[in-house]
């Protein structure tokens, strides 16, 4: 029998020195963090159970998140407000909820539904002249070739990607912010770190790399040509 | 006060930054403005590794409950952070305010093994301060020693300005409170020092000269012994002597820990059960250090549990000391926890293995059949009786036996290669005993037993230290130690017995560090030089560099190392009074050479001496029982 469960979606901010934790110490702070608050969730059935919480797509080390996800299922039913201000009380600076809301039976997780990220990539003032060309020249190129570790026939090796199809939209925001909206789900995900790494390198300054900071501003859904926010998916209350 | 700032770039640029940054849950904000007195406490190892040990939990906590102290963390920043910190010029900084360590008022280390020497010198460095006590100037923070290693201060002593001795909880609120006095009024860093001589467990090298004999110790080349140890000032005492918490019940205990992001060497919350140990292995030095016992009540206990768990979220606590099994009341303690706390797992290290501890291990682990752990420590009875390791292996093959037939199928076996008056018929004796192993569990039916079975058997080499009865004992040689590797190597033939082993350049660079005297600075300080940092990492360690050092330095391993010393030698740390007398030692080490064993302190008190520590009665007895 399945147990009874309340699903949660919740948004988050990531910021400040706490960019620099990983993914799963993020997971594990999280945790944590509902336990002291005395949220319970719901553990999954099976030979090695686990906490019932998952995110959305998973941000580089470094990377500011205005606007992340988890879902919960929880065991006891909570009032949402109540719920952000209980688990806030708890975390460390840097990271705080946002927004919480009920996600009927039947909706999807935010994992699969997300398909898209917007960026903002604020550059080093010191360029700030030459950015409208150097953004055409590498807007310019057929092919944006990284290389990365991946299984490949089974073993892990390098291979090499092209990050020129997952660039929906790249552009200058303001004389030194890029606006990046790209591809981000469980098959393709464009990391923006490694595409900025590309870009210094293409403008003949591939020492300025990492300067840049770059915010994931939200995470969306395609749906007929528009992007949805995933939290604007859910009814609101 | 300035503030350091790390670039971005920086810590997107090294491996795992979450070790630079702070910011964790638990960790201590204060206005440095209202605290005169600042501490940077470094563990000289990786943050994770610190971030493990509860003795930095336990003094950032008792510190910082402090209202006129703020202490703060920093740790050895991994080779690529010291590269970073070096090519942009940047100081070493604490965790907490990002202040650079070189501003505060001490920098405490705490030592807990000789292999993190050469980062206590890394460590001094990246903040900017002399690396010799004689060089600071009042401008740099006093330095600071403690933890076990300490116990031999010497090989450090040029760099150290004062070594604390024993455990913190007790002394340092008083010294603080004369800091701040101290400061206030402005004194020199030298003054200072003569103001907390009468303290009791502060050595400050400085005040003592070390002289030599005119003639090579018996048994070396060229390295004479140590003639004497003397204060060069009246009011330097003659003995320091150690700290000693006398009631755990009422001493600080961390129950708002910090928790780290990463995950740590121990990712649970620790309690503390108790402090000290009533046996008596001849090679052990926590064993003698940390004496006497002293147990924690398991209401205390229970009630620490209680804060501890609702302060971090943990589901999982470890209840540690030397020996779990003498806790008294481990069974009503297991009972009364689990009531309270059906969701919380309790990890046991060094249980011993027989019919209470499986079953609790059943629960414990539910179902998940970790390890069984052995430290056997020899292969042969007769040696076991040497070191004094009361465990036999009648006692090891029925919990093996029982616990094959619970199913367990895994046994892990640590031993020791180059303990004194070993043969190679003990050395023998370590496969003959995993044989043994091997054969208890082919003897039970095969519907009663696992299906398949996995013995490891690890071996370390011995190192001697001080104030172990070991401490005169001959160390091994680097070739013999191999000798003898290989040779157990080749007993072992089943492909059910798995056997690991021990690099033996370390362990004579750990004898050679943990006997040495402040002639062995210099190597420290060469290897250093060298580029050797992190040597308890073998991936990290540079074999080759410390080689080259120990041969400019002109280390004598024969004289450091193999010779047995003299009864009367003088140790370098014969200052250091950790209770245990010195002709008690002696006594059990000579016992050793006899193969006679000692009994425990709670079957009969052999009089080592710590009875003076103790204000009354009986100094190993649970509090009920002492009246
Ligand atoms: S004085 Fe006796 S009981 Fe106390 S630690 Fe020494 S031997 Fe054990």
């Amino acid at each position: 029998m399945m147990p009874i469960r309340y699903r949660k979606r919740i948004a988050f901010r990531k910021e400040g020195k706490i960019r620099f934790i990983g993914h799963l110490d993020m997971l594990r702070t999280f945790q944590r963090a509902l336990s002291r608050a005395g949220v319970e969730l719901v553990f999954s059935q099976g030979f090695n159970p686990h906490p019932q919480m998952s995110f959305a797509q998973p941000l580089s080390l470094g990377v500011c998140g205005k606007r992340e996800y988890m879902e919960l299922q929880l065991a006891e039913p909570w009032e949402n407000t109540a719920l952000l201000q209980r688990v806030n009380a708890q975390l460390p600076e840097g990271l705080l909820l946002t927004e919480c809301r009920d996600m009927p039976e039947g909706v999807k997780s935010a994992m699969s539904l997300s398909t898209h990220a917007l960026y903002h990539i604020e550059l080093p003032s010191c360029h700030k002249d030459e950015y409208p060309l150097l953004l055409e020249n590498f807007l310019s190129s057929e092919k944006i070739p990284i290389r990365k570790l991946a299984k490949h026939h089974g073993r892990k090796q390098e291979v090499e990607v092209d990050l020129k199809p997952m660039i929906r939209s790249l552009s200058l925001s303001e004389p030194c912010t890029l606006q990046l909206w790209c591809a981000c789900s469980g098959t393709e995900n464009l990391k923006p770190d490694r595409m900025m790494r590309v870009f210094w390198e293409k403008s003949g300054h591939p020492e300025d790399a990492g300067t840049e900071r770059i915010d994931r501003v939200d995470l969306y859904r395609e749906e007929e040509g528009h992007m949805c926010s995933l939290m604007d998916l859910l009814p609101e209350k | 006060m300035k503030h350091v700032t790390i670039p971005d770039s920086i810590l997107l640029s090294v491996e795992k930054p979450a070790r630079y940054i702070g910011n964790e849950i638990g960790a201590i904000y204060k206005d440095p403005e209202k605290t005169p007195v600042r501490i940077a406490f470094c563990y000289p190892d990786v943050y994770e590794v610190g971030m493990s040990h509860l003795g930095l939990q336990i003094l950032y906590g008792d510190f910082n409950r402090m209202d006129n102290v703020y202490c703060e963390r920093v740790f050895a920043p991994w080779r690529d952070m010291e590269e970073q910190l070096r090519t942009h010029n940047i100081p070493l900084y604490t965790l907490e305010t990002y202040t650079p360590v070189r501003d505060m008022d001490f920098l405490a280390f705490t030592l807990q093994y000789e292999m993190s020497f050469t980062n206590v010198l890394n460590v001094l460095d990246l903040s900017g301060i002399p690396l010799y006590a004689k060089d600071r100037t009042d401008r740099d923070p006093l330095v600071i020693a403690g933890g076990p290693t300490a116990s031999n201060p010497e090989v450090l002593a040029p760099f150290i300005d004062f070594f604390y001795i024993g455990e913190g909880e007790v002394s340092y609120e008083e010294l603080f409170r004369r800091y701040e006095e101290h400061k206030a009024a402005g004194g020199g860093r030298r003054d200072f020092l003569e103001k907390i001589l009468d303290l009791g467990p502060i050595y400050v090298p400085a005040f003592y000269d070390v002289t030599y004999q005119d003639h090579p110790a018996p048994g070396a080349s060229r390295t004479p012994a140590i003639r004497s140890i003397t204060p060069n000032r009246p009011d330097a005492p003659l003995k320091i002597r150690k700290d000693i918490v006398e009631d755990l019940d009422t001493a600080f205990y961390p129950t708002r820990p910090i928790i780290p992001y990463l995950q740590t060497i121990h990712d649970r919350a620790t309690m503390e059960i108790f402090r000290g140990c009533i046996h008596g292995c001849r090679f052990c030095q926590a064993g003698q250090v940390y004496k006497p016992v002293r147990y924690r009540s398991k209401e205390k206990v229970l009630e620490l549990c209680r804060q501890i768990i609702k302060n971090t979220g943990y589901d999982e606590i470890s209840f540690t000391s030397l020996s779990t099994d003498d806790y008294p009341w481990l069974k009503e303690l297991m009972e009364e926890f689990h009531r309270e706390f059906p969701h919380v797992s309790v990890s046991l290290p060094s249980l011993r293995v027989d019919a209470f501890s499986l079953e609790l291990m059943q629960q414990l682990a539910e179902g998940k059949k970790s390890g069984l752990t052995f430290a056997a420590e020899a292969g042969t009875q007769r040696l076991r009786d040497v070191i004094n390791k009361g465990l036999t292996e009648e006692e090891i093959l029925s919990g093996c036996g029982l616990a094959f037939h619970g199913g367990w199928d895994r046994v892990k076996l640590y031993f020791m290669l180059g303990l004194p008056t070993e043969s190679m018929e003990d050395v023998d004796g370590i496969a003959r005993f995993a044989y043994r192993i091997l054969d208890t569990w082919s003897q039970i039916p095969k519907e009663e037993r696992s299906r398949d079975i996995q013995i490891t058997v690890s071996t370390s080499f011995f190192v001697p230290k001080a104030f172990s009865a070991f401490q005169w004992a001959p160390q091994v040689s680097e070739e013999e130690y191999l000798n003898r590797q290989k040779f157990l190597n080749e007993q072992i033939r089943s492909r059910k017995i798995r056997y690991n082993c021990h690099d033996s350049f370390i362990s004579t660079l750990e004898g050679l560090m943990a006997r040495g005297d402040r002639r062995v600075s210099k190597l420290v300080y060469t290897a250093w030089k060298k580029g050797c940092r992190f040597d308890s990492w073998s991936d990290q360690f540079r074999e080759s560099a410390w080689r080259e050092a120990i041969e400019e330095c002109d280390i004598e391993l024969d004289y450091y190392n193999h010779r047995e010393r003299p009864a009367d030698e003088v140790f370098p740390w014969d200052l250091i009074d950790y209770g245990v007398n010195k002709a008690w030692l002696r006594r059990e080490y000579e016992r050793a050479m006899e193969g006679i064993p000692t009994p425990d302190c709670r079957e009969h008190c052999t009089g080592c001496g710590m009875m003076g520590f103790a204000r009354q009665g009986l100094c190993f007895m649970p509090r009920e029982e002492k009246k």
